[in-house]
């Protein structure tokens, strides 16, 4: 079960042998110094990963319905050479794979994509539960190139903008990826800081190679994470740690009730153009109860009227979040 | 720390009321400068007047310049204006006598009076009388006098300076000669016996008058009421340099250098006589004398042997301690050489090479693409850094270090100096990053504190070598070997290696910060100056961090802080680095059993005394309590304020 889990994440990095980073093999066993007995530490390497995925917390109740802005950093501290093929297309490719898994983790979750070059920041894509946008989206910018200075006040700001209108029920997060030891900011990004802590906006960060002090500060303030990589692996596996929802805060939000809709999947005789899919026409689809509009993928949000449409299967995969297992 | 010293004292038995600043004390480094409890005012910080009773203790932290601070403390220079401005107070005061002459004549005769009787130079009574207790008394009150106590005459003032124009008309004699022997165009260099003899020879008078002239100009600004008394200090100066010379004026310790300019500037005229103390033990006597045991802390005293010569006294316990850390906060490297393998140095003879500026500047640069937040580094003078500024400037490598993190620099004008200092905090704060570029004796290595993310790495270009031509330290450094025995390469190397932790202390202040240091000179690879580094310096130095190049420090300095930004786990320190609830409430009961078995002893050695009057001939080794020793002679009184105060320390344990 345990290597089960851990399969995709070693078959993506595995390739030729000669591209594979050097192993050190006679750093997986330990000696006993007594008694002079071997012992293998993949059993503990493998625990402790476990356990910083969970981030340590069992049975807690923690956010369902999440909308996280990621805000990847494209500044030319990225275009260093020293993680292969450079550091951006690293963090591009372990930011990739966080998109898909966590919308498999949080089906009903939406995500937005910031990116921050050349002293601004730019929205990739807006807040949707479309995982494949994303990931296109974050290829086109980083195909762009990394060059300039990265604002972590411009993104901040952003992401404060992109999360300000979204009701008190879902947990409003940002997830910087930061891998510069310095901000340019035009203004003053503690008040931007401190807008976010005002509105309860948790920011958790994931750096590179050194704690910078100005990211450890965000996450304090905001009452988020701040975990630095020392490599590759380990940056793939700190962003994992982001997958599950965090815990929830105090008493949470007073009970609501959201309205969603449950369309049922409907295949038609004759292709419709689907309003999320770019006007394209599609045989099968779903059909929103509400305005009946034509929707290519769900989990979404109607584009017509806006009701949150789900799948029970997605729902009863984010419910273990709420109510935990004991 | 306050625990530990109350621990300490109450182990050997003795006595103890702690005082005030006792309790202030920090281990292991600290900043700021030498404060400590001594009975002569002119040592800089606190001059502790409230030491009345019996204290026993004398506590200095931040030690480490307390052979600088002796010197200075009996060392004065006057410079050509000074004369000046001394003559323009005396002819202030004389008009200030006259006037007071015709309107209020009885303070005048009043303080003649007294000056008689010598009852008291400025007119304050000690509070207590007796005969044995006076003296001791009159040694804590704050002393006019620059000298120590120990050598503050006390017989009356002699007959020729009583009247208040006669002392007045002395003094202007006295800045006469000082006046005609400051006019030459050449150096002189005297000891101080061969100046005081033209001195006393060109005022027509005694050594005794000499003596009491700082004691009898406060004397006389109080009698006259001087509102603005800062307004006469070029006057308190003359006469503070005529009573030392007159107290100290026999002996060789002490030795007048006058120089007409600079000799860095020659074009400037800036004449300066100079009376210097060559002996730091002068100043420490009274403390030693005063008080039974002094204990001397800093974090970088560092070879101690060399303090124990320099200050002639013997230690009886003379102990480095470590820091008790969990994991190694600190990160010091010996960089020697440069990308290219030439060795980097500050000697010299290096210093207009241009391959060596260039390895100093890309050492700079590839540490601020490598370190977050604050560098500060040090250069060995201003001179130097000018020169490097420009030559870098000319490489580009000023833009090069602009395009990572803001630069700041220390100058020698106070106010623009802490502008930007405030600025590079901001900087730092604010998230951009920033290098503070300052000298290594300057007000920002002697003060500062760069902690936290202020401070993430210090580099110290360099050895911070004290300008060798300089006549005042070639005089003490003759009168160290001459009569201390100590080598002028080891003292100025010693005093240089000083200088350089005291920098790198600058920025770890808590065992959960952490920084890089970074020694970058050739000459930090031999032993004989590295080994003159503080122990929790080396400790924390691998063989392997020493004599590395530029890319190598760099990939090191990565290393580190990987490491360091990986979380803390706060339970693991608990045992080494913290003491945890069981370790204090542990430690606490020990302290209750040692207390009472204190008072077992003490009542045992109260009936043996009763038993047994005649004085037993014990032997006293260290771990006897003195307590004990006192009662079986019969000392009650001593025993009974003992105990008082033992019980105030056991108050104190416990009270938070």
């Amino acid at each position: 079960m345990n290597d089960d889990d851990d399969a995709p994440v070693e078959a993506a990095s595995r390739g030729y042998a000669w591209e594979a980073r050097f192993e050190r093999s006679w750093e997986q066993i330990q000696e006993d110094p007594r008694t002079g007995r071997l012992k293998s530490l993949a059993a503990v390497t493998q625990r402790a990963r476990k356990r910083r995925r969970d981030d340590g917390v069992r049975g807690v109740r923690r956010g369902m319905i999440r909308y996280a802005v990621l805000v990847v950093d494209l500044s030319a501290a990225m275009a260093a050479t020293d993680w292969s093929p450079s550091r951006g297309e690293a963090v591009a490719s372990a930011a990739d794979t966080f998109i898909r898994a966590f919308f498999d983790e949080n089906p009903i979750s939406q995500l937005a994509l910031v990116a921050l070059r050349d002293g601004v920041a730019e929205l990739l894509s807006t807040l949707n539960s479309s995982p494949r946008s994303h990931c296109d989206a974050l290829a086109t910018a980083v195909a762009g190139g990394c060059y300039g200075d990265a604002s972590l006040e411009n993104g901040v700001r952003l992401a404060a903008a992109v999360l300000a209108p979204i009701p008190a029920y879902g947990t409003r997060e940002v997830l910087v990826l930061f891998g510069g030891l310095a901000t340019c900011d035009p203004g003053d990004v503690r008040a931007a800081m401190d807008g976010l802590a005002a509105d309860g906006m948790r920011a958790s960060v994931v750096g590179i190679d050194a704690e910078v002090y100005i990211l450890s500060l965000l996450s304090k303030r905001t009452g988020g994470m701040y975990a630095v990589a020392t490599g590759e692996a380990h940056f793939g596996e700190l962003l994992a740690g982001h997958v599950t929802p965090p815990p929830t805060v105090g008493d949470g939000v007073p009970p609501t009730l959201i309205r969603m809709g449950f369309p049922l999947l409907r295949a038609l005789p004759a292709p419709r153009p689907c309003f999320d899919d770019n006007l394209a026409a599609r045989r099968v689809g779903y059909v929103c109860p509400r305005c009946e509009a034509w929707i290519a993928h769900v989990p979404a949000e109607c584009v017509l009227c806006g009701l949150t449409l789900v799948s029970s299967p997605h729902l009863a995969r984010s419910y273990h979040h709420l109510f935990p297992r004991r | 720390m306050a625990w530990m010293i109350s621990r300490l004292l109450e182990s050997s038995g003795v006595g103890v009321r702690t005082t005030p600043l006792a309790t202030r004390c920090r281990l292991p480094t600290s900043s700021s400068t030498t404060t400590s409890i001594c009975s002569t005012p002119r040592l800089r910080g606190s001059s502790r007047a409230t030491l009345l009773g019996n204290v026993w203790w004398c506590l200095t932290r931040c030690a480490h310049n307390i052979d600088n601070v002796c010197i200075d403390a009996l060392s004065v220079a006057i410079r050509g204006d000074t004369l000046t401005r001394s003559l323009r107070n005396l002819a202030t005061l004389n008009a200030r006598v006259g006037s007071i002459k015709t309107t209020n004549a009885d303070r005048l005769a009043d303080e003649y009076a007294r000056l008689v009787q010598g009852i008291s130079i400025q007119g304050i009574l000690p509070a207590a009388q007796d005969d044995a207790g006076r003296r001791r008394a009159t040694a804590d009150i704050i002393q006019a006098s620059p000298v120590i106590p120990a050598d503050a005459i006390e017989e009356t003032v002699p007959g020729n300076i009583r009247k208040a124009e006669h002392f007045l008309r002395f003094l202007r004699r006295v800045i006469d000669h000082l006046a005609k022997r400051m006019k030459r165009p050449d150096v002189l260099q005297e000891s101080a016996p061969k100046f005081v003899h033209a001195l006393l020879v060109d005022v027509q008078s005694d050594a005794k008058p000499l003596r009491f002239c700082s004691e009898r100009l406060k004397s006389l600004l109080t009698t006259l009421e001087v509102a603005d008394a800062a307004a006469f200090a070029p006057l308190q100066l003359v006469a503070d340099m005529a009573t030392l010379l007159g107290t100290y004026g026999k002996g060789q310790s002490f030795a007048l250098i006058f120089e007409p300019f600079d000799e860095r500037l020659p074009s400037i005229p800036d004449p300066v006589l100079q009376l210097c103390c060559l002996d730091a033990s002068l100043a420490m006597k009274p403390v030693f004398d005063r008080f039974q045991s002094v204990v001397l802390t800093s974090g970088t005293i560092s070879p101690r042997d060399m303090y124990a010569k320099v200050l002639s006294f013997t230690p009886v316990v003379s102990r480095s301690y470590s820091m008790s850390l969990q994991r190694n906060c600190i990160c010091p490297l010996i960089v020697s050489r440069g990308p290219d393998q030439v060795a980097i140095s500050s000697k010299f003879d290096c210093r207009g090479d241009k391959a060596v500026v260039r390895n100093y500047g890309m050492l700079l640069v590839q540490l601020a693409e490598a370190v977050p937040d604050g560098i500060v580094a040090f250069f060995t003078s201003y001179t130097y850094m000018e020169s490097i500024l420009a030559m870098w400037d000319d490489m580009a490598i000023i833009s090069l270090l602009l395009e990572r993190k803001l630069v700041f620099i220390e100058t020698p004008d106070t106010i623009e100096s802490s502008l930007a200092l405030d600025n590079y905090r901001r900087s730092c704060d604010a998230g951009r990053g920033a290098i503070f570029l300052c000298v290594a004796r300057g007000k920002v290595a002697e003060g500062i504190d760069f902690d936290r993310h202020y401070g993430r790495a210090v580099v110290m270009l360099g050895v911070p070598f004290q300008y060798t031509e300089s006549r005042v330290l070639r005089a003490r450094l003759e009168y160290m070997r001459d009569n201390c025995g100590i080598r002028e390469g080891d003292f100025l190397s010693f005093d240089a290696l000083r200088q350089a932790s005291q920098c790198l202390g600058r920025v770890v202040r808590s065992k959960a910060d952490y920084g890089i240091m970074v020694l970058a000179d050739k000459r930090y690879v031999r032993a004989d100056k590295r080994n003159k580094l503080p122990q929790w310096i080396l400790e924390l130095m691998p063989e392997a961090n020493v004599d590395l190049d530029t890319d190598a420090a760099v990939s090191v300095s990565k290393a580190f802080l990987r490491a360091m930004a990986q979380p803390l786990d706060e339970s693991a320190q608990l045992g080494t680095a913290l003491l945890s609830e069981a370790d204090v409430r542990r430690l606490a009961e020990k302290d209750k059993v040692r207390t009472t078995e204190l008072a077992a002893q003490k009542e045992h050695a109260k009936a043996a005394a009763a038993t047994a009057p005649e004085p037993v001939a014990m032997q006293m080794d260290e771990d006897d309590d003195l307590v004990d020793y006192l009662g079986a002679v019969g000392a009650t009184d001593f025993e009974d304020e003992a105990m008082q105060v033992l019980e105030e320390t056991e108050a104190q344990l416990r009270a938070p």
